[in-house]
């Protein structure tokens, strides 16, 4: 069969057959149902009024613009986030940075340095304390 | 299929594209907000609607329901109907999720039989036609409603099998296929009721 022809025995079978018509009585309701639905306030919902009105639209713009400003103004004014894995051993020994902080032991306190491993920092070894401490 | 058979001629596409072209001024219309062109439209659009939603749901009191909806929802577009490329796909695609969205609600009826629903009749009053008309109608309801609607879309509705895979939301070659799996199925039950006898 080529492409969008119809089928010769189902047009045989289905010759001089049509589907049943409406209702005679379907007209005057559906149109009524039509027009009343034409003539009645247009259903929205918000997104479409901020977009449909002008002043809202700007003020919805303003309001993303401010909000991208201070963004960009506390992060200029803090600076980055520092790393938390030194560059230079991460260079240095080609290690994975997501894999460094994995294998990162947690700090049981913030006066609490690692003694062992790649983290224990050059000098921590020579200026602990007895409990671990750095003095 | 049968090769031999003469090929089905073109002038039901031909009409349709001027229908096309009809469909596209009354939308504009529309659009424009010129209400007396809801009626025209209706006239136009009415029989291809009702019998894609009787196809659809096999039950005349849901088929209006459905054409109702159609309509309201086309009047609810406003001036969006401008934008619309193909109004006659485009209203069959609204008529057939209205249907599905109909029978799923009403999901109850699902378990009724649709044997005696007419989705054939004969224009004249003719006993013998009418017989096979109500033969025909019953070897339809024996297919799935996805291959009868498709059946329905492209010798009554004279959709191409594109438009019908716009309409029924699958590819135009799944169209095509479920036409042909429609049609094999249709003189499987044919051969059978044959046999039957």
């Amino acid at each position: 069969m080529k492409p969008d022809e119809r089928d010769a025995v189902a047009e045989r079978l289905m010759n001089g057959l049509e589907p049943p018509q409406t209702p005679p009585d379907l007209r005057s309701k559906v149109l009524a149902a039509a027009h009343a639905r034409m003539a009645a306030e247009p259903v929205t919902n918000i997104w479409s009024t901020i977009w449909n009105n002008r002043g809202v639209r700007l003020a919805w713009a303003g309001a993303a613009a401010l909000l991208l400003a201070g963004h960009v103004f506390l992060v200029a004014r803090n600076g980055a986030v520092p790393s938390r894995v030194d560059p230079a051993l991460v260079v240095e020994n080609h290690v994975d940075e997501q894999f460094v902080d994995m294998l990162r032991p947690a700090p049981i306190s913030d006066n609490v340095q690692p003694v062992v491993g790649l983290f224990a920092a050059a000098s921590s070894l020579t200026d602990l304390d007895l409990e671990g401490n750095p003095s | 299929m049968t090769d031999e058979l003469p090929p089905i001629s073109n002038e039901s596409n031909r009409a349709n594209r001027h229908a096309d072209e009809d469909w596209r001024d009354l939308f504009a219309d529309l659009a424009a907000g010129r209400l007396a062109a809801l009626d025209e439209l209706y006239d136009a659009a009415e029989s291809k609607i009702y019998g894609l939603a009787l196809w659809r749901t096999g039950s005349e009191e849901d088929a209006a329901d459905v054409v109702q909806d159609v309509f309201v929802r086309v009047a609810e577009q406003g001036a969006r109907l401008a934008k619309v490329r193909n109004p006659r796909a485009w209203m069959m695609t609204v008529a057939n999720r209205a249907a599905i969205d109909l029978i799923r609600r009403r999901s109850r009826r699902q378990t009724e039989p649709l044997q005696d629903c007419a989705y054939l009749i004969t224009a004249a009053n003719d006993g013998e036609r009418t017989l096979e008309a109500t033969q025909v109608s019953a070897l339809l309801a024996g297919l799935p409603d996805t291959h009868r609607i498709v059946i329905y879309l492209r010798h009554f509705a004279g959709c191409t099998f594109s438009e019908i895979g716009d309409v029924v939301g699958v590819p135009k070659f799944t169209a095509a296929s479920r036409y042909r799996n429609g049609i094999q199925k249709l003189r499987k039950i044919m051969e059978g009721d044959h046999e039957a006898r």
